[in-house]
């Protein structure tokens, strides 16, 4: 029996939507994997909201209340995933782009710089900056290999692995970036 | 003093200078602006302010993601 080409671009179409659905299916397999989806959906969602809508609609003070709230809720959910999971990378990966297309967009609002702050005078910031990483990437070398941690040379990382590996280590951490991250957007 | 000891004192040290910094530029009449003013200095153009929110992003990338 022959096959006509459409019949055969239908029927490869369909094989592959079937492929397509069946990846995405054993994706959310989990309630986690699915918690933490909703939960990246809702940060972008907070976020544009933020951004466009709550001053039209609402005044910066009614805003902090959900936003705080969110943060919290958010903070709380994803410190509960395992670190290096698939469901805290989603939530990890939503609000840092979100973050980053915000940003590309410029400041929220017309932010003054004071006058003379001038380049020369911000660069004693880099000294204990510069510092800091140039003593991480020491305490990196000493390592056995760049994936084996050196209990005699602990990178910022192995120090922090202590932490984060209680939900509430988590927690905490993800709520601090989380606030690092608006204060940057708000700069 | 071990090898561990010396890396953890490095790492207090870095974190004295910061807060030191910070002090002197918010408490007293310094000419060195603050942490905040030196980022909303660097995040004043597109490059600086993409190239911070991608810094902190990778933080949480770093410490979390696969």
């Amino acid at each position: 029996m022959v096959v006509r080409f459409p019949d055969r671009l239908v029927r490869a179409a369909r094989t592959s939507a079937a492929r397509v659905r069946g990846t995405i299916r054993r994706q959310f397999i989990t309630r986690n994997r699915r918690l933490a989806f909703g939960l990246a959906l809702a940060a972008v969602v907070i976020g544009v909201a933020t951004v466009h809508v709550s001053v039209a609609w609402f005044s910066p003070a009614v805003m902090v209340l959900p936003l705080l709230a969110g943060g919290l809720l958010y903070a709380a959910v994803a410190g509960s995933f395992s670190r290096y999971s698939w469901p805290v990378t989603v939530a990890v990966v939503g609000p840092g782009t979100l973050a980053v297309a915000i940003g590309w967009q410029g400041p929220p609002r017309p932010r003054p710089v004071r006058a003379g702050v001038a380049a020369r005078r911000a660069a004693w910031w880099a000294v204990p900056l510069v510092t800091g990483g140039l003593w991480e990437l020491t305490a990196l070398a000493g390592q056995p290999s760049l994936t084996t941690d050196s209990p005699a040379h602990p990178t910022i990382s192995t120090l922090t692995d202590p932490l984060l590996a209680s939900h509430l280590g988590r927690s905490l951490f993800l709520a601090s970036w989380l606030i690092l991250g608006g204060w940057l957007i708000e700069r | 003093m071990s090898s561990h000891d010396v890396t953890i004192t490095g790492y207090l040290i870095v974190l004295a200078m910061l807060v030191a910094l910070q002090l002197i530029a918010t408490r007293t009449r310094s000419r060195i602006p603050s942490l905040g003013e030196t980022l909303s200095r660097v995040m004043s153009t597109r490059t600086g302010r993409v190239g911070m929110l991608v810094a902190w992003a990778w933080l949480g990338l770093h410490f979390f993601a696969m």
